[in-house]
C-alpha cells in the first residue's frame, strides 16, 4: 500500500465512523454545530497522529517492543492521555469559549476507540511515516464525518452555520422562504440519531450501488 | 532482570516523561486560563452590575464552599453588595457558580460560570432560572430544581446554602 492508499482508506474506505462506527458517542454529543465539530476534528487530529507517531517510535526498537508488550494497553493510554492533557489545556487557555462548549468530550477523547485502536492495529506494528500518515487519514475521515453530521443538524436544527467564533452564516432566509421554522429536535440526541442513520443509509447504499456496479462490469469482461 | 519489573520501569519512565511535559505545558498555559477564568467571572460580575459605578475588592477563602469574595463598594466607600464566587460537586463535575448578595440581603442575581454536568440535563443549569432572584436570605423555599437533574441541582442549593449561612456577618451584621 502506497501513502496515498494508506491517506485515503481512512477517508473513504475505512471511515472511522461511517464505515467502522466508531466513536460514536462524542460524535452525536458534540455536532451541534458545525465550529464544535471542527474544534473537535482538530483535537482528535492531533491526539491520533501524535499518538499513533509515538507509539510506532516506541515499538520500532525490538528490544523495547519486547518490554512494552505486555503492558502495551497502559502504555498506550498514557501516551494517549498526556496528548489530550496537553489539548484540554491549550483550549483550556486559547479557545475559551470552544473547551466550554465541548465539556466533558475532550478529555473523553482518552477512550476514543478510534485512537486506542489505530495504536493497536496499526502504529504498533508498522513504521512511524507509515502511521502518521494514517493517522492523517483516520483524523480526516474522522472530521469529515463530524463536520457532515453537524452541517445536516445545525441547518435544519437551528437555521445557522458557525464555522468559527462570531463567523456564523444565517440561513433563516431559505425556511422563511419554504415557510417553515428550523427544527428544533435535530439539536436534540434523537436529530443526532437520525442524521446519522439516514448519512450511514445514503452513504451504504451509494457503495452498494458502486459495488454492484463492479462486480456486473467484472462479469461481462 | 525480572521482565516484568522491566516492563514496569519502562511504564514508570514513559509516566515521568509525560509527566515532565504536562508540567511544561501546564507552566505556559496556567497564567492564561487563570486570566480567562477571572474574566469570566468578571464578566458574569458585570451582567449584575455596572462595575463603573463601583470599586471591587477581591477577597480569597479557604475553606467551605466559598473560594472568593468580590466586595462590591459605592464611590462613597459603602458596601453595597458582595458576589461569592462558590463551587460544588455536582454528578459528574465541580458546578461553579457566582452568587450576589446586595447589602440588604437579598440576591441580587446568579450564574453558573463552570460547569461539566450531563449535556441536556445537568448542564441545563446556566441558563436554568432556579427561581431565587430577589429571595431574602436564608429563605430557600422557593428554590426550583431542574426536573432530572436532581444531584445537579442540589449542587446549586447547596452554594446558595453555603452563602446564605454567611453573607450576614460578611456584611457586618449577625444572624
Amino acid at each position: 500500500m502506497n501513502q496515498k492508499e494508506n491517506f485515503f482508506k481512512g477517508i473513504l474506505k475505512e471511515n472511522p465512523l461511517f464505515v467502522s462506527v466508531l466513536g460514536m458517542c462524542p460524535s452525536l454529543a458534540v455536532t451541534t454545530s458545525l465550529e464544535n465539530a471542527i474544534g473537535m476534528s482538530i483535537a482528535v487530529f492531533f491526539v491520533l497522529v501524535l499518538s499513533n507517531f509515538l507509539v510506532s517510535l516506541l515499538m520500532s526498537s525490538k528490544k523495547i517492543r519486547e518490554l512494552v508488550k505486555p503492558v502495551r494497553i497502559p502504555v498506550y493510554i498514557v501516551i494517549i492521555a498526556s496528548l489530550v492533557t496537553v489539548v484540554e489545556m491549550v483550549m483550556h487557555a486559547y479557545v475559551y469559549p470552544l473547551y466550554i462548549s465541548l465539556g466533558v468530550f475532550i478529555p473523553l477523547i482518552v477512550v476514543n476507540c478510534i485512537i486506542l485502536g489505530r495504536a493497536e492495529a496499526f502504529a504498533s506494528s508498522n513504521k512511524p511515516v507509515d502511521s502518521v500518515v494514517d493517522g492523517m487519514g483516520m483524523a480526516a475521515g474522522y472530521g469529515l464525518a463530524l463536520m457532515l453530521i453537524a452541517f445536516v443538524r445545525e441547518v435544519l436544527g437551528k437555521g445557522t452555520l458557525t464555522i468559527w467564533g462570531s463567523l456564523q452564516l444565517d440561513l433563516h432566509f431559505i425556511f422563511d422562504f419554504l415557510r417553515i421554522t428550523p427544527l428544533d429536535m435535530f439539536s436534540k440526541p434523537v436529530g443526532a440519531f437520525m442524521t446519522f442513520g439516514f448519512l450511514l443509509a445514503t452513504i451504504l447504499a451509494i457503495s452498494n450501488k458502486r459495488q454492484a456496479k463492479l462486480v456486473e462490469g467484472g462479469d461481462k469482461k | 532482570m525480572n521482565k516484568g519489573l522491566a516492563s514496569g520501569l519502562v511504564l514508570l519512565t514513559l509516566g515521568l516523561g509525560c509527566g515532565l511535559l504536562l508540567a511544561g505545558v501546564n507552566a505556559f498555559t496556567a497564567p492564561t486560563i487563570l486570566a480567562n477564568e477571572n474574566q469570566v467571572k468578571y464578566d458574569a460580575i458585570s451582567e449584575f452590575y455596572d462595575l463603573a459605578n463601583y470599586t471591587i475588592l477581591e477577597e480569597s477563602v479557604d475553606g467551605g464552599l466559598v473560594d472568593t469574595l468580590f466586595y462590591l463598594s459605592d464611590t462613597g466607600g459603602t458596601l453595597q453588595a458582595i458576589v461569592y464566587s462558590v463551587k460544588q460537586y455536582g454528578y459528574q463535575s465541580n458546578v461553579k457558580m457566582l452568587i450576589a448578595i446586595s447589602s440588604d440581603l437579598s440576591v441580587d442575581g446568579y450564574k453558573v460560570v463552570e460547569q461539566a454536568e450531563t449535556a441536556g440535563l445537568g448542564s441545563l443549569s446556566v441558563t436554568y432560572d432556579f427561581n431565587m432572584d430577589g429571595v431574602i436570605i436564608p429563605d430557600l423555599s422557593a428554590f426550583d430544581s431542574i426536573s432530572g437533574a436532581t444531584i445537579t441541582s442540589n449542587a446549586v442549593k447547596a452554594c446558595f446554602s453555603a452563602v446564605f449561612e454567611r453573607a450576614a456577618s460578611d456584611f457586618g451584621g449577625g444572624m
